[in-house]
């Protein structure tokens, strides 16, 4: 569950995981690293654009910043 | 079967240093001896929490008068529930600022009478306006989310580009656009503070810029003002359904001016354990489901969208509150607000303004 002003997203599977990894340590690389082991059969390009596509829709929502 | 609640409104006292004419605390205010201690408070957080809670809004009056805030804030914190603290700012310095952010705050709603001194001076009864500005550059250097809140009614909507652009400068992650909603105080200031239908327009396109233009930058959040919508607003997400309210004594309400419905019983957190009222009391079990409901509304097929609109509405402008909310477009006594529309504009400057005031 991510809790922010006003409002929630329950999360979950893969998302619940990006952000899991969002610690405000790792970078964009660590995170695609961590998911690319995860799921070895799909291609690191993919991977990368879905997460950045992913981050990118909740920085707008100023959820996430980066 | 009743759905948990999802969010706590701990109105923690009435006391507050600005006056505001569109506040939305009772006319009748509770007093300083009445209020309840920091553990009775700590106490009602861990029961929220354990009803199902996520959120807690600390909110008054002005939270910062009570000496015990960042307890209040901890103790929230600790009940594992997203804690929000509605301030005016006023009673909290830059170094108060930092304990309340360490005592384990997650957002802080600053709220703003205008972008102008003197108009925000005039509208609080107070000069908050430059401690509030100054305020707002600490907030947003320390780790909480920060919202401002402008408040918008007739007398400031002129100029909501200006307002919008002040508010960049702030640099919050979130600015609410709050139209004044007419119970309380506001009420009473009705015929000054309702906007006309052309300054609404204008509100309308300024937000709908500035939600492209600073899309990722400040995220900006409005809601139509209810007089001027053709549906009512699912007021508290339904009565008894999502929102609990508990006041400065105890209290506890489903909606912030529910104390104005005659007949009404509000059992207190001093009595009773929390699950008890939300579940069995008389007062959160009064507008549950659709037994309640007029004609107009049992009829209806936004009945389960909108639960017929706000109950303590419905009783401030038709004297019963189980008539349909008279904001709808469908109600029999919408006439009434169109009324309150036609006089929207007309000789609002020489209008009196009632302040909010305590009497002790």
């Amino acid at each position: 569950m991510l809790l922010f002003p006003e409002g929630m997203v329950r999360l979950q599977g893969t998302a619940q995981y990006i952000l899991e990894l969002c610690d405000g340590h790792r970078t964009l690389q660590e995170i695609v690293a961590a998911l690319s082991e995860r799921y070895a059969s799909s291609s690191q390009k993919k991977i990368s654009e879905d997460v950045l596509s992913f981050l990118e829709a909740l920085q707008k929502k100023r959820l996430v910043d980066y | 079967m009743i759905s948990n609640p999802l969010a706590l409104i701990a109105e923690v006292t009435h006391r507050c240093p600005l006056h505001c004419v569109y506040c939305s605390n009772p006319l009748e205010l509770v007093s300083t001896n009445a209020e309840l201690s920091s553990g009775e408070w700590a106490h009602v957080f861990e029961e929220a929490a354990q009803l199902g809670v996520l959120h807690l809004h600390l909110t008054g009056g002005e939270p910062a008068a009570r000496i015990d805030l960042e307890s209040l804030i901890l103790a929230g914190h600790q009940a594992g529930l997203y804690t929000n603290l509605i301030t005016s700012g006023i009673g909290i310095s830059v170094s108060r600022l930092s304990r309340i952010v360490e005592a384990g705050l997650d957002h802080i709603q600053l709220s703003f009478q205008d972008s102008q001194n003197r108009l925000a001076n005039w509208i609080a009864g107070a000069k908050a306006h430059a401690h509030k500005t100054s305020l707002a550059r600490a907030i947003h250097t320390l780790p909480v989310a920060f919202t401002v809140n402008l408040v918008v009614h007739r007398q400031n909507l002129d100029h909501i580009d200006e307002m919008i652009e002040f508010t960049q400068q702030l640099e919050p992650q979130r600015v609410e656009i709050a139209h004044a909603q007419y119970y309380g105080w506001a009420l009473k200031n009705r015929d000054a503070l309702l906007p006309t239908s052309e300054q609404l327009e204008k509100c309308l396109r300024a937000v709908e810029k500035a939600q492209q233009c600073l899309a990722g930058k400040m995220r900006v959040d409005s809601v139509v003002p209810d007089y001027y919508a053709r549906y009512p607003k699912a007021c508290m997400g339904g009565w008894g359904q999502r929102i609990l309210l508990v006041d400065p004594s105890g209290h506890a309400l489903p909606c912030h001016a529910a104390g104005v419905i005659p007949g009404l019983r509000f059992d207190n957190v001093r009595e009773h354990p929390l699950e008890w009222i939300w579940t069995k009391s008389d007062a959160f079990q009064k507008y549950r489901g659709e037994g309640w409901m007029s004609e107009t509304c049992r009829n209806c097929e936004r009945r389960s969208v909108d639960f017929g609109g706000c109950r303590c509405q419905a009783f401030l402008v038709t004297g019963n509150a189980s008539a349909t909310d008279p904001v709808c477009s469908l109600s029999p006594d919408h006439g009434l607000i169109q009324i309150a529309q036609s006089q929207a504009g007309r000789e609002s400057e020489r209008l009196p303004l009632y302040y909010r005031t305590q009497q002790r």
